[in-house]
């Protein structure tokens, strides 16, 4: 479910990667151990002790697909220079808004079986941070919701909203009927501001996380039932966290907590956690 | 990278949302499409927005959303059953509605006639050339979304975008 051949050939095709190639050993400052760490992870070193060797049997460049070269593009221009200096993104460039655009094509199909398997048919529902795993058009064709998604950059959603465009847009939220337009709505704010959201839309009845969102608790007071997810995957895990920390983006920070109480649910390599609101006593 | 979009347009139960998750690599039995949907799917160096109408239980819907088209895709794939000749005559119906509006929205047309496992199963194959000839299509391609493997079912895209 998750094109990992791809991610890893995106890693394997820059000229960092061909530069450790080279190495036969790295021991690296402090600063620089969870780079190196992430590339251990992905095959291209082994660790032994505080240093890094080359790994005998390292991934080899292939010819990259359009996911590899998003990757290979935001590993370079995003990941590495946060990782190196804390450096961060401020402004996204036309390839940058191109490559993060792409880069969520490799949660499509977790979007696909998530809006099939594990929601119910219709209902206003939120979208809280678009990026990583771009949550959009599956939940109204799948799901039949009505859907408001929030994204903190309004760079990153420009060609989103741009592929939105070609279904035809319903005047208002439409429930559970099928029909031949969808509503949906953009809006541009601070993750932690979803109350406001609430205030112009109502009540949702679910929202949707992936590794992104307010305090899950606060979402919890918008939304009747709360869907967060999240890789299992290390390398997924490590390049979403990275993108969304040199992108300036928000996280939960209160996820290990609010997850205890929430159902689990395994889609191929993430978990979903449902959180729902407590029934009137 | 060019950018290109395709729709799927046919009736309840053709399985028009069948052969879009096919081609997503998923292999799931679908529920009923409620809303018009997007998928992106990349073939080579070509972006690929492929537009999946909701069609499944009532035509109407589909017929409406024939009205409400706004916009202009590069393929248009018409998708019948290959066991129901209603849902091939259906087809014309769409298409009317589509050129009432006075404009061709479409770049190129296409004519599917899925489910052919099945027509082969109940030797009843509804051939579609004279609707075909009627729509315009460049060509028909008879296809199992089910069971085929995913060369076959990518030929329409890459044939004709």
């Amino acid at each position: 479910m998750i094109p990992r051949d791809d991610i890893v050939a995106g890693i394997v095709n820059t000229p960092l990667a061909a530069l450790l190639s080279e190495l036969e050993e790295v021991k690296p400052s402090p600063r620089l151990r969870p780079l190196l760490d992430f590339l251990a992870d992905i095959g291209l070193l082994q660790r032994k002790g505080d240093k890094y060797k080359k790994a005998q049997h390292p991934p080899r460049p292939y010819e990259a697909s359009p996911l590899a070269e998003a990757v290979s593009e935001l590993f370079q221009q995003v990941v590495f220079p946060y990782l190196v200096s804390g450096r961060r993104v401020a402004r996204l460039t036309t390839e940058l808004q191109r490559a993060l655009y792409t880069y969520t094509t490799a949660f499509q199909n977790m979007r696909v079986v998530v809006a099939q398997e594990l929601m119910r048919y219709g209902g206003l529902t939120l979208v809280a941070g678009w990026f990583p795993c771009g949550f959009s058009s599956e939940l109204m064709s799948i799901a039949g919701r009505d859907v408001v998604i929030v994204e903190e950059r309004e760079e990153l959603v420009t060609l989103e909203m741009d592929r939105l465009s070609l279904i035809p847009l319903a005047p208002a939220p439409l429930g559970q009927e099928l029909a031949a337009a969808s509503f949906y709505a953009f809006e541009n704010l601070p993750l932690n501001d979803v109350k406001a959201v609430a205030e112009k839309y109502g009540r949702f009845d679910a929202a949707v996380a992936c590794q992104r969102g307010p305090e899950l608790n606060a979402l919890k007071e918008v939304a009747e039932e709360v869907y967060y997810i999240k890789p299992r995957d290390s390398v997924m895990s490590f390049l979403n966290e990275t993108l969304l920390d040199a992108l300036g983006l928000t996280h939960p920070l209160d996820e290990e907590k609010a997850l205890k109480r929430a159902e689990k649910e395994e889609v191929g390599p993430f978990d979903v956690y449902i959180l729902r609101r407590a029934g009137p006593a | 990278m060019k950018r290109y979009s395709v729709a799927v347009l046919g009736v309840g139960g053709v399985g028009k949302t069948t052969y879009v998750f096919r081609l997503l690599g998923l292999s799931l039995k679908p529920r009923a499409t409620l809303r018009p949907g997007i998928y992106r799917l990349y073939l080579r160096d070509r972006e690929v927005d492929f537009i999946d109408v909701p069609g499944q239980v009532a035509t109407e819907v589909a017929r409406n959303f024939a009205k409400a088209w706004t916009f202009y895709v590069d393929l248009m794939i018409y998708m019948y059953d290959l066991t129901d000749q209603s849902s091939l005559y259906a087809i014309a119906e769409l298409h009317s509605a589509l050129l009432d509006r006075g404009i061709t929205p479409y770049k190129k047309v296409v004519l599917i006639g899925n489910k052919r496992d099945l027509a082969e199963e109940l030797g009843l194959f509804v051939e579609g050339d004279e609707i075909a000839n009627a729509v315009g299509a460049a060509k028909i391609y008879y296809i199992s979304a089910l069971k085929d493997n995913i060369e076959v079912l990518y030929k329409p895209l890459e044939e004709n975008i």
